[in-house]
């Protein structure tokens, strides 16, 4: 018998267990790659939200919702240059994004490419999945009408363990913007499933423009994310949307019976012609505005425009002023009708559409109130208008969304006091307003400046 | 309150007082009043109630007035129609028997009644049983004398509930199932959909429809508070080709519970109306919140498709609108796109591929495009003290401003209601029972385009050209007025002196049995129809521009 060799059994021995490494760390390399890190010891809380964000875009994906991400915190970390669609690096030390330490991320989902069914809440409940969800009145039916269906969804809740992910959805309305409902929580409700006052959308009714969207991949997972990240979370900071009083209007209907003159009709169609350029234009020029005097009335008190009311009124801050706005409107089609007071007082445009005038007041802000300007041109007389602070809203009206001030009763009382529902068919801008104060005379040297009529 | 009693088997029962006499009737569930009628001059026959023998709540509610003919016959058709096991309430008020036919009577006697074979001339009656089971009591009082009525019956019995399970069927757990059970579990009266044993379908699956171009437009159901006619109109409206469930919605003028019930039944949305205003003016208060709501639930939409509760819906309707519905777009002439002729009767339409222009608006399934809605008529649609119809008020010319609608000549609508608000049994005898609704699937409608404005009138010079004069010395009413030949083009001329000048017209119009109400159906003054197959074209002179 030979004797066997000593290196020989040695040799044997190191190539198997060396093939027994290399098989481990094979099996090791591909057992990590699969689904991450789940039976590490070293998760963290870290890891959760990744999870949870990632079964929730499987389930999602599943089902065929179109869903993309509105999460303001983690879009804000978000740099250019990581928008654009890379290789799926696998989560590993690159998890930027879904790894800090929160309770939510916020997600969007377009009502109008899915069909509601029951068998989301049924997928999310085998995926582990707590699952709320809420609903509400649908306010696409409100109006002058009273009309009621049956409630829609307007916030899901996908709960795992500590995180959750919120799922709003968004309705696309008249006015060519979509709108989110707030997240109001029913008597019956659990109040701790979630804290729901440190999510980020549902606060309040919230409008948006249409966002054009980007399929990006972030820490390893594809979604969709509004392409224009800076200009969408500038909307969020302003999305407050405010819905029509109508049941209050209905009731000033009733006292007050609608003009249904040939007149009236022809009117409210130039004045809805009119809102609609003057948005636009205001729009390519990046001014913010918002209804005033009677157009916001006419809003607040009965959902319309206010068939006597002559003219669309704007209002515009004195410091997004751009004195290109007068070419722009001339642009448009409108011809300047007059320009009275200066940038640094009492500037007021006024511009001539068919039929209809376009007033634009500029509003000055002091430290307790703000106030816009008008002027006599005969008697180069100045009147001062003033009215508490206010911050802007969005709302609908005549099918465009504008802006309105949030305090509307407010700023109404002021500029047409406590009785402002009773209609006022002559109105003098000299005398009528409540708020209206003499405010001095343009020096007679100045006129030719501050007192322009074509 | 009373706790409710609790015998031995621990089911609750039920407290029913019937109460029978010349001119009151009412019915009264566990203290609660379910029915009760003493107004005058209505309510006269067999009053019905079935109620759920699990819950004891109401599930229906008829009258048949069986002192008229033919009542006691739609009485048999629901009461077979009706699950077994249901708790059966009758009542007469005033006079229930003098149509009540031995038929009736024998299946009253087949549900347990003792009396039913008697019953006669101002009898009071009661009556509540089981269908297929026990009678719980009946009250019979007679008539003395022909002249007076039997006195006041008030019946008192007990009806023990059933366990739940006993009033259910075991359909398979599917999401169409479940909806199933909840509507057969609140109503009754709707069939076989309620079978047990291969139940109705609830879900039809039509053939899609290559290129369809109305799939994304929203359609509108208008709806009062005919449930069974709605029920029928879904139906159809369901099973045609390309129908897009996800975008009906059901607009209800009014908080009528059975409508809305049959809406979640065929899963689709519904909308409930507080109702404004009267009659005429109701309906139109109604259409114009229906109209807004649906432009504003879906603001992409550039049209809408309008439906009533009372039309069915042809197999091709969708493909018809599909191959039409561009010329809404792009010809600026034209007021809609409608599925009505209203001359189309059985005798007087015959190509389902033809299409003509008119200068009435049909309704009866239309499409209304949006900007008209929005910009034309919607800012000054009626208000609510104005009591006027509102397919009159869009057929003036102020709203209508001489643009025409596309029709078909075969209509692809048939408008199949008797009771409404303008409708009554001989006008629907005369004016719409034999209207023509064509049943071919998939018609491929001839040269559409032609249907646009220029293109209209050269095709109205080529059928003007090889039409033959007809000889107009014999009667035009009678059928030899019409040579016996097919598929052939005639021309004839009636008087015509102004526009409105429509003594001739009418007088043919009635005689040929087509609609004679108002002028209908025109354009320019020339009338297109069909008689024993072949094509007519009827002119008025001197008006018309074709004479």
């Amino acid at each position: 018998m030979p004797r066997i060799n000593k290196s020989v059994i040695l040799a044997l021995l190191t190539v198997t267990s060396s093939v027994f490494l290399l098989f481990q760390l094979y099996y090791y390399k591909q057992y990590l790659s699969k689904d991450g890190v789940r039976n590490f010891n070293s998760l963290s809380a870290n890891d959760a939200q990744w999870q949870v964000v990632k079964k929730f875009l499987d389930l999602v994906g599943r089902h065929n919702l179109p869903v993309y991400l509105i999460d303001p915190l983690t879009l804000g970390l978000l740099t250019p240059h990581t928008q654009q669609l890379k290789e799926s690096d696998s989560k590993g030390p690159s998890c930027k994004y879904f790894c800090a330490l929160r309770e939510f991320t916020t997600f969007a989902l377009l009502a109008k490419l899915w069909k509601y069914d029951s068998a989301l809440a049924r997928s999310a409940a085998e995926k582990g999945f707590e699952f709320l969800e809420l609903r509400g009145k649908d306010p696409r039916l409100a109006g002058m009408d009273d009309l009621s269906g049956t409630e829609i969804p307007l916030h899901f809740i996908f709960k795992l363990q500590s995180h959750a992910v919120h799922l709003v959805v968004f309705y696309e309305r008249s006015g060519n913007y979509l709108w989110h409902g707030p997240l109001r929580l029913k008597p019956n409700m659990d109040r701790k499933f979630v804290p729901f006052r440190k999510l980020d959308f549902g606060h309040q009714a919230g409008a948006y423009d249409r966002p054009e969207l980007l399929l990006t991949s972030i820490d390893g997972l594809e979604m969709r994310i509004p392409k224009n990240v800076s200009r969408f979370l500038g909307e969020v900071a302003n999305s407050r949307f405010l819905e029509c009083r109508y049941k209050e209007a209905r009731a000033f209907y009733q006292l007050y019976p609608d003009d249904t003159s040939q007149e009236a009709v022809q009117f409210r169609k130039n004045a809805k012609t009119l809102l609609h350029l003057a948005a636009r234009t205001l729009s390519s020029l990046g001014m913010r505005f918002w209804l005033s005097s009677g157009t916001c009335l006419g809003w607040f008190r009965q959902c319309s425009v206010i068939p006597h009311s002559k003219d669309v009124d704007l209002g515009i801050w004195i410091k997004d002023y751009r004195s290109d706005i007068i070419p722009a409107f001339q642009r448009a089609g409108l011809s300047l009708k007059h320009k009275f007071g200066k940038e640094e007082d009492s500037l007021e445009l006024s511009f001539q559409a068919q039929d209809v005038k376009l007033d634009i007041f500029f509003f000055y802000e002091e430290e307790d109130h703000v106030w816009n300007g008008g002027t006599q041109a005969k008697s180069g007389k100045k009147f001062k208008y003033m009215f508490p602070k206010f911050t802007l809203c969005w709302t609908e009206l005549v099918e465009l969304k504008v802006q309105v001030p949030c305090e509307t009763m407010d700023y109404i009382e002021a500029n047409y006091g406590k009785s402002w529902n009773v209609p006022v068919k002559t109105w003098d801008w000299k005398s009528s307003p409540a708020n209206v104060q003499e405010n001095g005379v343009w020096p007679v040297g100045e006129w030719d400046e501050v007192i322009q009529v074509y | 309150m009373e706790t409710p009693r609790r015998p031995q088997s621990g089911r609750k029962v039920l407290d029913i007082e019937v109460y029978s006499s010349r001119s009151k009737v009412y019915v009264a569930v566990d203290g609660t009043t379910v029915l009760e009628d003493e107004m005058r001059e209505q309510g006269r026959g067999i009053h019905v109630i079935v109620l759920n023998q699990a819950t004891g709540h109401v599930m229906a509610k008829r009258v048949f007035d069986t002192y008229s003919p033919h009542e006691d016959e739609a009485m048999v058709l629901f009461l077979n129609m009706v699950t077994r096991g249901r708790v059966l309430i009758f009542t007469i008020k005033d006079e229930g028997s003098f149509h009540l036919k031995e038929a009736a009577k024998t299946l009253l006697k087949g549900l347990g009644s003792q009396v039913s074979l008697s019953l006669s001339w101002r009898d009071m009656w009661t009556l509540v049983v089981k269908k297929g089971g026990q009678v719980y009591g009946e009250k019979h009082s007679k008539s003395p004398a022909l002249s007076t009525w039997g006195d006041p019956v008030l019946l008192k019995t007990e009806v023990q509930l059933t366990a739940s399970e006993d009033a259910e069927c075991l359909w398979s757990d599917t999401e169409m199932n479940r909806r199933r059970k909840i509507f057969c579990s609140k109503v009754e009266g709707y069939g076989s959909i309620c079978s047990c044993k291969d139940p109705a379908p609830i879900e039809f699956n039509p053939d899609p429809l290559a290129e369809n171009n109305v799939y994304d437009v929203p359609v509108a159901v208008i709806a009062g508070n005919r449930p069974n006619y709605l029920y029928r109109m879904l139906r159809s409206l369901l099973s045609a080709q390309g129908v897009n469930p996800h975008m009906i919605t059901v607009f209800i003028d009014g908080y009528y519970e059975e409508p809305m019930d049959v809406v979640e039944l065929f899963g689709l949305k519904g909308v409930q109306h507080t109702p404004i205003s009267i009659k005429n003016a109701r309906v139109s208060q109604h259409y114009k919140a229906s109209l807004t709501a649906t432009f504003n639930l879906h603001p992409d939409a550039q049209f809408a498709i309008v439906l009533e509760e009372d039309l069915d819906i042809s197999v091709d309707f969708f493909s018809f609108l599909s191959q039409t519905v561009h010329l809404l777009e792009e010809d600026e002439s034209l007021y809609c796109i409608s599925a009505w002729n209203d001359q189309g009767y059985e005798h007087t339409a015959e190509d389902p591929a033809l299409l003509y222009r008119v200068e009435s608006m049909p309704g009866l399934g239309w499409v209304l495009k949006k900007s008209l809605y929005k910009d034309e008529l919607e800012p000054k649609w009626p208000t609510p003290e104005k009591l006027w119809d509102w397919d009159m008020w869009m057929r003036m010319p102020e709203q209508r401003k001489d643009r025409e609608c596309i029709i078909p000549d075969v209509s692809r609508s048939y408008h199949f209601g008797i009771i409404g608000l303008n409708m009554n049994g001989y006008f629907h005898e005369v004016y719409f029972k034999k209207h023509k609704l064509n049943t071919v699937p998939n018609v491929q409608f001839k040269k559409v385009d032609g249907l646009k404005k220029d293109a209209y009138e050269t095709e109205i010079q080529r059928l003007l050209g090889e039409a033959e004069l007809l000889d107009h010395s014999k009667n035009p009413c009678e059928d030899s007025f019409i040579p016996d030949t097919e598929g052939k083009t005639y021309i004839m001329y009636i008087k015509m002196e102004q526009e409105a000048d429509s003594t001739t017209w009418t007088e043919l119009a009635k005689c040929l049995h087509v609609w004679d109400l108002d002028v209908r159906g025109n354009h320019k003054g020339l009338w297109r129809l069909f008689r024993k197959k072949n094509h007519i074209l009827v002119v008025g002179s001197p008006v018309s521009p074709y004479s």
